[in-house]
């Protein structure tokens, strides 16, 4: 049995605009139970656990370069803080799912999983 | 049968050679190393080899691999199963709603032979067997394969979930595996089941991926056999949440 987690590190040039994404899958030993934080539709903060993880139980990785197709660059981001643009939020999640199904069904990505996996 | 036990004097290599099906020899070197018992408990195989060792030796074998009925096995082309569900809202939160993938197995063994059965855990996710063609996976099970070996045969059964967990770090999520140890079987029939199943939620303009893929494994156990992995069929379960608001 084996755990990878995905991470997605996205370059952009001077211009803000995102040009590609520095793929890293980390294999696991174990995901690890964390809590995460968030306001409910009320406003009220509520808690969860989550399979996350945390260094001491990284075994291994692999990492590749995903280059964005023109057409699917931006200069849009994922806001951090409150209140969040939500036009821009949604039409920059258009397009993180589009490099999300991209990167997910590339042959960089199956070989490093298959990798992990197989170690 | 067994060979002799009555005195060591009484064991010979003939004898040894009629228990052990795995081989034809007058050679104990060869008849020690090919020996196989269920359990593999004693030094049978490793030098010094010794006739006294093979006293009350009765040679295992492995249970036959099992057929295939509806769904196809690991080995085939493809996935054998599939188990989907991408829920999009202004909040996912990781409740009664979030969206669940994957599968319950269930083990029946009786007079007539031990019968594998799948169905999908989840009823809103979208899930597939396949052999041939893709067929929909409800929440009414459908026979996977079977064995021909019945209960006096099988004295346990296993059901294991060989799952790797793949998962992006944003949102939240996680897989249960139900995976059980070995199961005994009693009077006529016996039957038991598990479920692997992944779950994802998200929150404030989050993405989360929970994706499950590995095999489910039937194993089996029974008096003069060794332990045997009679059925393995590939699966993914994918559960997929994306939060549109963040409040």
């Amino acid at each position: 049995m084996s755990n990878i987690n995905i991470k997605l590190d996205i370059i952009r040039d001077r211009s803000n605009t995102s040009k590609s994404i520095n793929v890293i899958l980390e294999k696991h030993s174990d995901f690890t139970d964390l809590t995460n934080t968030y306001n409910d539709e009320d406003g009220v903060e509520q808690s969860y656990l989550y399979d996350g993880v945390v260094n001491d139980t990284k075994v291994d990785s692999r990492s590749f370069v995903y280059h964005i197709p023109e057409e699917q660059q931006t200069n849009l981001q994922k806001g951090t803080e409150h209140p969040h643009n939500t036009a821009n939020e949604q039409a920059y999640q258009e397009k993180y799912l589009l490099w999300l199904a991209a990167i997910r069904t590339s042959e960089a990505f199956i070989q490093a999983k298959s990798e992990l996996i197989g170690e | 049968m067994p060979v002799n036990t009555s005195a060591q004097g009484n064991i010979s290599i003939s004898a040894i050679n009629a228990e052990n099906a795995a081989t034809t020899s007058n050679n104990l070197s060869t008849l020690s190393t090919t020996a196989i018992e269920a359990g593999n408990i004693s030094t049978l195989n490793e030098a010094p080899y010794f006739m006294s060792e093979f006293g009350g030796y009765t040679h295992a074998q492995a249970f036959p691999q099992a057929t295939s009925s509806n769904v196809e096995f690991a080995s085939a082309a493809g996935l054998s199963l599939t188990s989907y569900q991408h829920r999009t809202h202004s909040i996912v939160p990781p409740n009664s709603a979030a969206p669940k993938a994957g599968y319950t197995v269930q083990v029946t063994v009786n007079a007539y032979g031990a019968y594998f059965y799948v169905k999908e855990y989840w009823s809103n996710a979208t899930s597939t067997y396949n052999k041939s063609t893709s067929n929909t996976l409800s929440t009414t099970y459908v026979l996977m394969s079977y064995s021909p070996k019945t209960i006096s045969d099988i004295s346990h059964f296993k059901i294991n979930f060989d799952a790797t967990l793949t998962a992006t770090n944003t949102g939240g999520g996680f897989m249960s595996n139900g995976s059980t140890g070995w199961l005994a079987t009693s009077g006529t029939t016996t039957s038991s089941s598990a479920s692997l199943y992944v779950q994802a939620s998200a929150e404030c303009h989050n993405t989360s991926i929970r994706e499950a893929a590995g095999d489910i494994e039937i194993y089996l156990r029974g008096p003069g056999y060794l332990d045997t992995l009679v059925a393995a069929h590939d699966f993914e379960a994918e559960a997929i949440a994306t939060a549109t608001q963040c409040f």
